[in-house]
């Protein structure tokens, strides 16, 4: 039994159960309504589900995901300090603003443990940058002077301080 | 597509995997980021941090031109309700200092008092600037605190904690004390034991308790019955070490009590009957003697209990004395084991550390041994998954001894035995069987691989990813490589015991000969999988965490 993923572009996606299964959404519309209606709306569909939201390029880069999860349960809770498998990290790579458009359309289809994994891309590209270096990556223009900056560090980094108490 | 067109939500969820350092980063970026940012940054202080928050930043931020007010400035100045620039001077910048801390400790949601980390003097530093904005009490001023935690080794510390009225807090859920005795305090800053139940009377509710002192003279009772009728349905976790504490008080019902650490030797203060219906994990630490452990598993009636760890001090306490070996006395090894798998079939998972050898030191040089019939009890426990046997005795366990475990234990899934190794270990044979258990992920054994490859060829599909060969050796270490390498394809650890201070020439050769599979392994060319292996070298006599507490048993160190 497969489905039909439709982009924001038209583009059609064959996918199978086990793999559209991992996105929230498409489980809701294509098995949800059975629960409802008593039988399943999208089962065997030639009509497909459009998925307005999402381009080509990012749901075929979604799609290896939940390709690669269709057997196994991914990490979907846990604190900040969890780690991801090495797959997962080789999957999200570096480049800041993909992993942006994946965690955008991971929370539209609702996929928790790809959303989690997005925002442990973001988290790991903005690790160990100064607020300049942040600025420049992410196009962000700084609406703080030097000043007020350097003393919001002084008032908010009471951990230095408390590492180095000169 | 840009950080900040994302939704708040999404953005707090990023934030929450950036180290502080980082979070701070973010946050000087943007008023939008730091408006969601500060909340996180400002979750788990340093009390100190939070008191003097005012004072490190420039006080210039208050009083230069407008342009350099931040935005905490603005929203500070607001509260006190300054608009106009003139307006300034009237206003004291201690004021704008206690409105700023009440700011910032409005985000609070986790909150550490430990004497030990100079947090002493900020409760005595606290009071001022919560006067100035009219506030009665720390309490009132943390909306959003969760978790409370308080470590104290001071009467003085312990009473100004302990009596600010907690209850104020609407949220707060877990309130965690810590009690340990400092090593030189004053006769009137000794805490213990009855301005303790003075003390903690104050609080509203209690999670966890730990008290850690030399030792018990008296005055339990009182505590526990405190504990008892105040706490009763909330205190979870208990841990009590000292020596000759008197455990009749734990007659007294402690209905949610979940986890019990404790310190006992003898059975001399042990009651008939524990009742404790909810308790899932028993930690005991016994020194010289099993009598008061063996004591406490025959009263305990615990339904739920799952979880048993035992870390005893000395060897000699689970030896039978060397005048005895001959005679009819019971071996306390065995007889603690078969106590064990009498009353508790369904423990899932056990835990013994032995710290030191012998005390006093026997005349001779008699290694203690435990061979598989001294365990033989253990191996009713068919539910067990983690199993932790550490000790510096002899484990003679042999092919057929492993094959005997692994039948018995099918559901296993951390199985460490680690001891001294004898001529009679473990080899291929052993590995092999191991390999067939489904569920064993971290394997610690003393092995000896004395030929180059195993000679049954199974195929297996072991998740075992760590593997320690204790103080084993190898013979073969280029050829034998391959062999566990089909054994445990998943592996990705090894590890050996350099036994420290032991500087033997064939000591030396058989760390070498354990580097060189080391190497071998990690070098495997890599065919079927794209996972990076990592192969560290890790000696497990530093890394066996026992949960000690005592003095005694922390002075000894392992055996040279």
């Amino acid at each position: 039994m497969s489905i039909t993923l439709i982009s924001k572009e038209g583009a059609q996606f064959l996918v199978s159960k086990p793999v559209a299964d991992r996105i929230g959404v498409v489980r809701d519309c294509a098995y949800g309504a059975d629960f409802w209606l008593g039988y399943a709306v999208a089962t065997d569909d030639s009509m497909g589900i459009t998925l307005a939201n999402v381009t080509s390029s990012i749901l075929s880069k979604i799609l290896v995901w939940c390709e690669h999860y269709k057997d196994m349960e991914p990490l979907v809770d846990g604190d900040s300090n969890m780690e991801f498998p090495e797959w997962d990290m080789a999957y999200i790579g570096h480049d800041m603003n993909q992993i942006l458009f994946v965690l955008e359309a991971a929370d539209y289809l609702h996929i928790p443990g790809l959303l989690l994994l997005a925002c442990k891309g973001i988290a790991d590209v903005l690790d160990g940058r100064n607020p300049r270096g942040i600025c420049d990556l992410l196009g962000i223009v700084m609406d703080f002077s030097h000043r007020q900056e350097v003393d919001m560090d002084k008032e908010n980094g009471y951990w230095r301080w408390f590492l180095h108490p000169t | 597509m840009k950080l900040n067109d994302l939704p708040p939500e999404l953005l707090q969820l990023i934030i929450a995997f950036l180290s502080p350092a980082s979070t701070l980063a973010v946050a000087l970026t943007s008023r939008v980021l730091f408006e969601i940012t500060i909340e996180h940054l400002w979750e788990a202080p340093r009390m100190l941090g939070l008191v003097t928050v005012g004072d490190r930043a420039d006080p210039r931020l208050f009083r230069g031109r407008e342009g350099r007010c931040g935005w905490v400035g603005r929203k500070v100045r607001r509260a006190v309700g300054l608009e106009r620039g003139e307006e300034k001077q009237r206003v004291p910048l201690v004021v704008l200092r206690a409105r700023r801390f009440e700011f910032y400790a409005s985000f609070v949601r986790s909150l550490s008092l430990d004497e030990t980390q100079g947090d002493t003097l900020s409760l005595e530093v606290v009071n001022k600037p919560l006067q100035l904005v009219g506030l009665s009490s720390l309490p009132i001023a943390l909306p959003r605190l969760h978790e409370l935690s308080v470590h104290a080794s001071r009467a003085s510390f312990l009473k100004s904690a302990c009596s600010l009225p907690w209850s104020l807090c609407p949220s707060l859920s877990r309130i965690k004390i810590s009690v340990q005795q400092a090593p030189r305090v004053q006769d009137n800053e000794d805490p213990w034991p009855s301005a303790l139940k003075d003390t903690l009377a104050h609080l509203p509710r209690l999670d966890e308790l730990e008290l850690i002192r030399h030792h018990w003279r008296g005055g339990e009772d009182a505590l526990f019955d405190l504990l008892s009728t105040r706490f009763g349905a909330t205190l979870r976790n208990l841990t009590v070490l000292g020596l000759d504490f008197d455990m009749r008080v734990l007659e007294q019902p402690l209905p949610a009590l979940q986890e019990l650490n404790l310190m006992l030797d003898t059975d001399a203060h042990v009651p008939a009957v524990l009742s404790m219906h909810a308790l899932r994990k028993l930690h005991l630490h016994p020194i010289t003697r099993m009598d008061g452990s063996q004591a406490v598993l025959a009263a305990l009636d615990a339904p739920e209990l799952g979880k048993v760890g035992l870390a005893v001090g000395f060897l000699s306490a689970l030896d039978p004395l060397p005048d005895e070996i001959d005679s009819a006395s019971p071996d306390p090894l065995h007889a603690l084991l078969s106590l064990l798998a009498r009353r508790w079939p369904h423990l899932v998972s056990f835990f013994l550390h032995i710290s030191g050898t012998h005390h006093p030191a026997f005349q001779s040089e008699a290694a203690a041994s435990w061979p598989l019939s001294r365990l033989r009890p253990l191996l009713t426990l068919s539910q067990l998954k983690e199993i932790h046997l550490v000790t510096p005795a002899q484990l003679p366990l042999g092919d057929a001894d492993v094959a005997s475990l692994a039948e018995a234990w099918p559901e296993v899934r951390v199985l460490h035995l680690r001891g001294g190794v004898v001529e009679r270990a473990a080899g291929w044979r052993a590995l092999s069987v191991l390999a067939q258990l489904p569920n064993l992920q971290e394997l610690a054994l003393p092995i000896i691989l004395r030929t180059p490859s195993s000679p049954l060829a199974l195929i297996s599909a072991s998740g075992v990813d760590t593997l320690s060969m204790g103080q084993g050796d190898v013979a073969f270490p280029d050829h034998s490589s391959s062999g566990l390498r089909a054994l445990f394809p998943k592996l990705k650890t090894l590890q050996f015991d350099t036994r420290p201070g032991n500087s033997h020439a064939d000591e030396i050769q058989r760390a070498g000969r354990l580097m060189r599979l080391r190497i071998a392994l990690g070098s495997e060319p890599e065919k079927n999988r794209g996972e990076r292996r990592e192969m560290k070298v890790v000696n497990p006599w530093e890394r066996s965490e026992g949960r000690i507490g005592a003095r005694e048993s922390a002075e000894v160190g392992w055996p040279r």
